[in-house]
């Protein structure tokens, strides 16, 4: 072979296989290639999918989950030094002379038979809280959203590393060739920390593994639907000629990426029947709007994502990501954080019933919670009404359902200021790394070789946190 | 001579008298343990001497060395069985500090005193030739032979057993290349220390972990051949049962156990068991015993349900114990071909591997229209029958005659066939699936008659049965017959409270 063609991909087993459109994922198909290639991984899968509910801008959890006494006693007090230690703030409350210890504004009850501790924000969630394994001492390395939200979902502060979704979806492939395996549903006309599409996107890995947003109104998916006077089977006419010209070019040297782009074409093609059906709510019977609660009825709504969720769940989707914006309260906490959680509180309970009751709880997973917490003391003026919480990567709360974690479990705990964790943290590639073992795959061998390494989810860190599974 | 002969006599009733006067219980007193001390040093003389005196007498084979070494020879048998004497001697006073494996020890002190009992018969051949020439003729010389050889063989094999009991029974063949190590049916250098346990998901954790333990510790003097101080600790009931000074465990509380407390003993104190001269517990065998204790001290939890410790944790992925496979990955089942995917893949299913190197794979219906077919779907299922663990029909057009091929499945663990055409008829097919654990039927015509064909499924954990004919007596009927059974029939919504919160 000539020096000039010598990375042309050679026509292996593996390749005829992918070819026939069996879509089975990179990692999972080489243990069949070749099952003498690796040692025993020992992970078995209990979820098969996941469906993430983001809460962008980081949900205060001294209102939501983290009961602190301790900071009630004290409200209005220094936070003392001995608690602090030090430790860096943000620009925005570093230059504060005081620092005086908030307390939460909702009182909190022990409910369900595991007594998870829960605020009156969260009635609904309160209903279904011995299905959840509450993680209290979460913690992250960056402290402002972008970086934090951009390391939550890539494994890496700076942009350019595939979504979480998107290594989902290259190494257990789709089960429904009809749909993206990894789908992102978006609140509408929330205001507050961007989004930007690399949050979903594939990096470094093919492309169809990015994550596809369906939107409200009219074209739930941008430049689905035929133009004007274009009909479906000219459009199919259109696609199988793009096809013969892409397919020329078979073998050739990046004959993989154009053979991505042609499963695109197609799947884009297949998505104009399948989209529709998925996001046509109507058909949805009233006790299910009674569930999720009548914002359900409105598109666009967190209700109405979480509804969907569960549709496009149904039908084999991967991963759902949804996000929920608007949670960085730094001032007007009470205010704040009581509409957030009237929007998110019942879908998010209902969703997690609805699953139950149809059986998907067993293999789908549920994950509710933000990029970072909030801090104990108060940004800006302390009130009795009102008062802003500022950005804490050290500590905070989030919860998981379904899909083999051990449910009715309040893991970790923060110090009686919720300032630190004094036992059992989880960094964010641990958690990384549970819900990867959760769906089968070990998260030290999912890799893929980019520029010259490879390069994982959770790059050389993260530990499976075992006691969070069931 | 004759008075040489009177002494080795002497010395012969002396290893005789010995063996007769040294019992194996109660506590030696401490001369008797210093004069033990001594045998490491006195073994090793004859040892050295007599494999001189065998050597020798092989070079004297060489006609032009014939009879030169007679003299030495014959020294050097006296010394050799002298010295044997004396270590034997000295064996026994170490014998009763105890803590040494009765069967080993007993076999060393056999061939130890073999040793002196050969040694002396190629002496007394050696010093007198004539001994026994009136009946055994031309036979004597072979007899000295012969006595030099056993000789030699219980020296090697004394040796061998002395040194099994001071180092451990692998010091010889640790560092023997995995090549060698396989042929003597050895396990490679890299498993040494790890669990090899035929069937892990139903093994108990004292069996696996403890026991051995207890094993190699303890059980020499605590067990079948010794019970010092009244106790044994080589089964359950003994050790439930305890020993003059009541039970060494207090289940769920270490602290208060007298095993760990004479574990945990200072060496300088007389009551820290093993004895100083024993060998002793690894940290990660006492920590193991303290765990196992404060959990219960369970003799029947089985290592799939235990909750370790991380400490626990980290001793066990070092002995390899890793994930305990149980249900469908306890089996050997062989990997899928390909091929036999692709023809699967083509009816419009979608494959996929239940995890990186497993055997198993998940096959769903992707669509309402397919599945219709149940003859061609049975035909493309049949070569992965073993290889089909998770089957969702889910939202499919399958009915009973394809549920019919479900039951040649016989490694399917979880089904969905929830908003199916399946009904009654079809779950009698289903009663054999012995690994069968979730079965979602939300959205069928099943009812009460269909789930009594489910009541002896074994491994049922838990059934949707939302949107169905079902009754909540077949609910109660299905939960008496598999009580552990998880049976959601759908939720009921209960009103939550109208949001009060704020100001």
């Amino acid at each position: 072979m000539h020096a000039c063609c010598n990375y042309t991909p050679l026509s292996t087993r593996r390749e005829f296989l992918e070819r026939l459109g069996m879509g089975l994922g990179g990692l999972a198909l080489s243990s069949l290639i070749n099952p003498a290639a690796a040692a025993p991984a020992d992970v078995i899968p209990r979820a098969k999918r996941i469906i993430y509910l983001f809460q962008s801008g980081g949900p205060s959890q001294f209102e939501l989950f983290d009961y602190k006494p301790a900071v009630n006693a004290m409200h209005g007090q220094e936070l003392p030094e001995s608690v602090r230690k030090g430790q860096r703030l943000t620009g925005m409350t570093g230059f504060q002379n005081t620092l005086p210890l908030a307390r939460s504004h909702f009182s909190f009850a022990q409910h369900g038979e595991s007594g998870a501790w829960l605020s009156e924000l969260m009635p609904y969630t309160a209903k279904v809280a011995d299905e959840l394994c509450f993680v209290k001492s979460m913690h992250t390395e960056a402290i402002n959203h972008d970086p934090a939200i951009t390391f939550f979902l890539t494994g890496s502060q700076i942009a350019g590393r595939p979504s979480f979704g998107s290594w989902l979806s290259y190494g257990l492939g789709t089960e429904n060739e009809n749909l993206p395996a990894f789908c992102v549903l978006i609140t509408k006309d929330k205001g507050g920390q961007p989004l930007y599409a690399r949050l979903w996107g594939n990096g470094f890995l093919p492309s169809q593994h990015q994550g596809v947003q369906f939107r409200s109104g009219q074209d739930p998916v941008l430049y689905l639907s035929n133009p004007d006077g274009v009909s479906s089977a000219q459009r199919k006419m259109q696609l199988d000629r793009l096809r013969e010209l892409h397919s020329l070019k078979e073998g050739a040297p990046g004959w993989a990426r154009i053979e991505s782009r042609i499963a695109q074409y197609e799947m884009a093609y297949r998505m104009q029947t399948s989209v529709p059906e998925v996001m046509d709510l109507t058909r949805e019977p009233e006790y299910i709007f009674d569930l999720y609660g009548e914002d359900a009825r409105e598109p666009g709504t967190f209700a109405a994502n979480c509804l969907l969720a569960r549709r496009l769940a149904e039908r084999g989707v991967r991963f759902i990501q949804l996000f929920h914006q608007g949670w960085d309260h730094h001032g007007g906490l009470p205010a704040g954080i009581q509409m957030q959680s009237r929007e998110t509180d019942q879908p998010s309970a209902a969703l997690v019933q609805d699953l139950k009751q149809r059986g998907m709880l067993e293999d789908t997973l549920v994950i509710w919670g933000g990029e970072f917490g909030r801090t104990n003391y108060c940004q800006g003026r302390l009130t009795d009404a009102d008062y802003g919480r500022d950005h804490h990567p050290r500590c905070f709360s989030l919860w998981m359902a379904g899909g083999g974690v051990r449910s009715g479990l309040s893991y970790g705990e923060t110090d009686e200021l919720g300032y630190n964790i004094v036992r059992d943290p989880v960094h964010v590639h641990d958690l990384q790394a549970t819900l990867m073992h959760l769906l089968g795959i070990d998260h030290e061998r999912l890799t893929f070789k980019y520029q010259g390494r490879r390069f994982r989810l959770t790059d050389v860190h993260g530990t499976v946190i075992k006691p969070l599974i069931a | 001579m004759k008075q040489s002969l009177f002494w080795l006599g002497v010395g012969l009733a002396f290893v005789v008298l010995m063996l007769v006067m040294v019992p194996g219980s109660g506590r030696p007193s401490d001369f008797s343990l210093f004069l033990g001390r001594f045998h490491p040093l006195v073994v090793h003389l004859p040892i050295g001497i007599l494999v001189v005196a065998v050597l020798l007498e092989a070079l004297s084979r060489m006609p032009s060395l014939r009879g030169r070494y007679d003299t030495g020879i014959l020294a050097l048998l006296y010394i050799g069985v002298w010295s044997s004497i004396l270590a034997v001697a000295a064996g026994l006073y170490l014998a009763q500090g105890g803590g040494y494996a009765a069967g080993q020890l007993a076999w060393h002190k056999r061939m130890g005193v073999l040793v002196v009992l050969f040694a002396s018969l190629a002496y007394l051949y050696k010093v007198w030739p004539g001994l026994s020439e009136r009946w055994l003729r031309h036979w004597e010389r072979r007899v000295y032979g012969i006595a030099l050889g056993v000789m030699l063989l219980a020296v090697t094999l004394t040796g061998h057993f002395g040194g099994v009991l001071t180092h451990g029974p692998d010091y010889l063949s640790r560092y023997l290349p995995d090549g060698l190590r396989q042929m003597a049916g050895l396990p490679k250098k890299a498993d040494i220390g790890r669990l090899q346990l035929e069937n892990p998901a139903e093994t108990t954790v004292y069996a696996a972990l403890i026991a051995p333990i207890l094993q190699s510790r303890c059980t020499a003097c605590h067990g079948p051949d010794a019970q010092r101080g009244g106790l044994r600790l080589d089964t359950p009931d003994f050790i439930t049962e305890g020993g003059d000074d009541g039970p060494p465990i207090v289940a769920g509380e270490a602290h208060e156990s007298a095993l760990i407390h004479r574990i945990w003993l200072p060496v300088s104190s007389d009551k820290k068991m093993p004895p100083l001269e024993s060998p002793q517990l690894s940290i990660a065998e006492a920590e193991l015993l303290r765990w196992w204790i404060d959990a219960g001290a369970s003799f029947e939890e089985l290592l799939p349900e235990v909750e370790w410790s991380p400490v626990t944790q980290t001793i066990v992925d070092h002995m390899g114990l890793g994930e305990i496979r149980t249900g469908i990955f306890a089996l050997d089942t062989v990997p899928p071909d390909s091929m036999d995917i692709v023809q699967l893949a083509g009816l419009g299913l979608a494959v996929t591997p239940l995890a990186e190197n497993e055997p198993y794979l998940q096959v769903r219906c992707v669509h309402p229209e397919t599945c219709t077919d149940a003859g061609g779907l049975q035909e493309a299922l049949r070569p992965l029958a073993r290889n089909i663990a998770w089957l969702d029909l889910g939202r499919s057009g399958a009915g009973d005659d394809l549920v019919e091929g479900i039951a040649d499945l016989p490694h399917v663990t979880r089904l969905h066939l929830q908003q199916t055409l399946v009904t009654d008829a079809g779950l009698a097919d289903l009663g054999d699936l012995e690994f069968l654990e979730y079965l979602n039927l939300y959205g069928t015509a099943v009812t009460d008659s269909g789930l009594i064909h489910l009541e002896t499924l074994p491994a049922l954990r838990s059934i949707y049965l939302w949107q169905t004919g079902v009754t909540d007596e077949g609910v109660r009927r299905l939960q008496t017959a598999i009580p552990d059974l998880y049976i959601n029939t759908g939720l009921s919504l209960t009103p939550v409270e109208p949001d009060t919160t704020g100001s």
